[in-house]
């Protein structure tokens, strides 16, 4: 079983030279588990280490990168249908997260996996988005009476969607955080600053990139994918490191209300990768207070694969004050309390009747 | 319930019925990560160094035509994947047992005496199942990987006569990426692995219900007497 000090310093600081073979099966049973294999394995033949890995996990990790092949093929088919169907209907939008790398062809966009597909349009352009993707055979999700209300009224407005021939899924979002949410980040400059990529597909700059990811990693409930997040966060840093606006990063938090999300961003980055991101424009005040602490304590083990394969790393507490703490940063207080009574209750139901009750039976 | 490294890919099941779930997890674990090879949903069976694949939908009698073969003096390399290698395009065999549901289990029982049988599986959402074991580990290490010589589309039809059509390499080509598990996943490589393989074998579509007459058809099929 691995150490979380073996995990860090073999998984995000590629040091994997003394790793032994068993230890190799475990990491890759690891980073697999959390769709990173096909990234890593690519990391590392970047950095001259492909070598180290041993004969009988090849195979299983060049697996892995041909699958992510596939689907980044895929993605750039869809960008490509996207681009023709917005422009018919004269609707400005830009790519978010995974697909927005894909788009920009950024270092962190190979081998990486990526569940959805996630666009930004203007609050205005709304209606006409939903109208043009159901005219594109394009379907709504189905969700129960209350998620649709999720989406419809505290989130993206618009629920996900699905491509039922091309069975890719969508997230519309008019925004990079909940409308509902006391901070609000000004989208108009993520469009005004967007950039032309793959199909002429717009993605934003490489600073909002990191931003964006950021946020949905540290404010956020849901920290599952939280590792490869904060991959893409070290590689978009350091392999843009001669042309990239630190300061820039920093106005960008600090005008949106984020300040603690990018000191946390920064301790991260340091206990994760031995990464120092420049402080820009923000100061270091508050890294001592207990608040502070507790939150960064929780996200780090939130971050942190939850798995057999490496010691002391399940930690319910700290996940579950990080789940509280992500939607709380979402939502106001009387909406969360509703929405966390929600979930608790199908999560009882879940313990009472099983895991797989609302799973529908299998045909 | 089977955990495959923290996916949940079935739904969970009495302990008394679990060896079909962990077969399936089998299947599903190729599936899922083996993109390193070309798989079809196929079973495959090989004579004198060469293979037929016999690529079917579920139902189709597939499992139980090749678990007969396999039984009757034909190397089973498997009832459910073919397994082909890219660049050299040989089939591998597969060590498993076959997985034999409801009717096919008496037939196989009454038809090869000299196969072993695991506990009946009842009332699974494929009927009732149980798993054929054809082979020691001895036996299985002197099969050797090789070429595919035919491609047959088998569809059992109670109390029929055997009746073969050949289909062209442009028909077969097609119907087998229908099979494919991976297909779409291996690009290019998928696509020129599939297109040596079809330019280098025959195709046959064949309706049947007499094990033994299929035997013999295959035997023709591998002599190109066919």
């Amino acid at each position: 079983m691995l150490t979380i000090e073996a995990v860090t310093a073999s998984l995000c600081q590629l040091k994997v030279e003394h790793l032994d073979d068993k230890q190799w099966g475990e990491l890759f049973r690891i980073l697999r588990h959390k769709s990173m294999a096909a990234s890593y394995y690519l990391r590392l033949r970047n950095a001259g280490k492909e070598h180290y890995v041993p004969e009988q996990i090849k195979p299983p990790f060049l697996s892995a990168v041909t699958f992510s092949e596939a689907q980044t093929r895929q993605v750039k088919i869809q960008l490509k249908k996207l681009s023709l169907l917005f422009t018919a209907h004269q609707i400005e939008f830009v790519m978010l997260k995974g697909a927005a790398y894909v788009a920009a062809e950024t270092p962190n966009s190979y081998g990486r996996l990526m569940s959805d597909l996630d666009i930004c349009v203007r609050y205005k352009d709304l209606s006409g988005t939903e109208l043009a993707l159901r005219n594109a055979a394009w379907q709504i999700k189905e969700l129960d009476d209350y998620d649709e209300k999720f989406y419809r009224q505290w989130s993206h407005e618009i629920p996900p969607y699905k491509h039922p021939f091309d069975g890719v899924s969508l997230d519309v979002h008019h925004t990079l955080f909940p409308p509902v949410a006391d901070k609000s980040i000004n989208i108009n400059q993520l469009f005004v600053e967007a950039q032309c990529g793959l199909s002429g597909v717009k993605y934003p700059g490489v600073e909002w990139l990191v931003f964006h990811s950021a946020i949905h990693l540290i404010a956020n409930e849901d920290a599952e994918n939280g590792l490869r997040d904060l991959t893409d966060i070290y590689l978009l840093l350091t392999q843009y490191q001669q042309t990239f606006n630190f300061e820039r990063l920093s106005v960008l938090f600090c005008e949106s209300g984020f300040v603690t999300e990018f000191r946390l961003l920064q301790q991260l980055l340091l206990e994760y990768f031995a990464y120092q991101l420049p402080s820009g424009k923000i100061d270091t005040e508050g890294l001592n207070s207990l608040w502070f602490n507790l939150r960064f304590w929780a996200v780090r083990w939130a971050i942190c694969p939850a798995s057999e394969y490496i010691a002391g790393s399940h930690q319910r507490i700290p996940r579950m004050f990080n789940y509280i703490v992500g939607y709380s940063c979402k939502m106001p207080i009387l909406l969360l309390m509703r929405h966390l009574g929600y979930k608790s209750a199908r999560s009882l139901i879940k313990f009472l009747f099983g895991e797989f009750y609302f799973r529908k039976k299998s045909k | 319930m089977v955990n495959v490294e923290g996916q949940l890919p079935f739904n969970p099941i009495a302990p008394a019925k679990i060896l079909p779930s962990i077969e399936w997890s089998l299947n599903w674990c190729v599936a899922a990560y083996e993109h390193q090879k070309l798989i079809f949903h196929s079973s495959v069976v090989a004579k004198n160094g060469q293979a037929i694949l016999l690529p079917a939908v579920s139902g189709s009698g597939k499992t139980t035509l090749a678990t007969y073969l396999g039984a009757h003096g034909w190397e089973m390399f498997s009832d459910e994947l073919a397994i082909i290698d890219l660049n050299s395009n040989l089939v591998n065999p597969v060590f498993r047992p076959a997985s034999l549901k409801n009717e096919s289990i008496d037939i196989i029982r009454k038809s090869c005496p000299s196969v072993t049988f695991s506990d009946v599986t009842t009332a699974t959402h494929k009927g009732d199942i149980a798993h054929a074991k054809l082979y020691t580990q001895k036996q299985f290490r002197t099969f050797n990987k090789c070429p595919v010589q035919a491609v047959v589309f088998p569809k059992y039809v109670a109390l029929s006569n055997t009746r073969v059509m050949t289909l062209s390499q442009a028909e077969g080509f097609a119907s087998l990426t229908r099979q494919g598990f991976n297909y779409n996943v291996l690009g290019s490589e998928g696509f020129n692995t599939l297109a040596a393989v079809a330019t280098s074998c025959r195709f046959y579509y064949v309706e049947y219900s007499d094990l033994a007459d299929m035997s013999e058809l295959l035997s023709e099929v591998l002599a190109d007497q066919c």
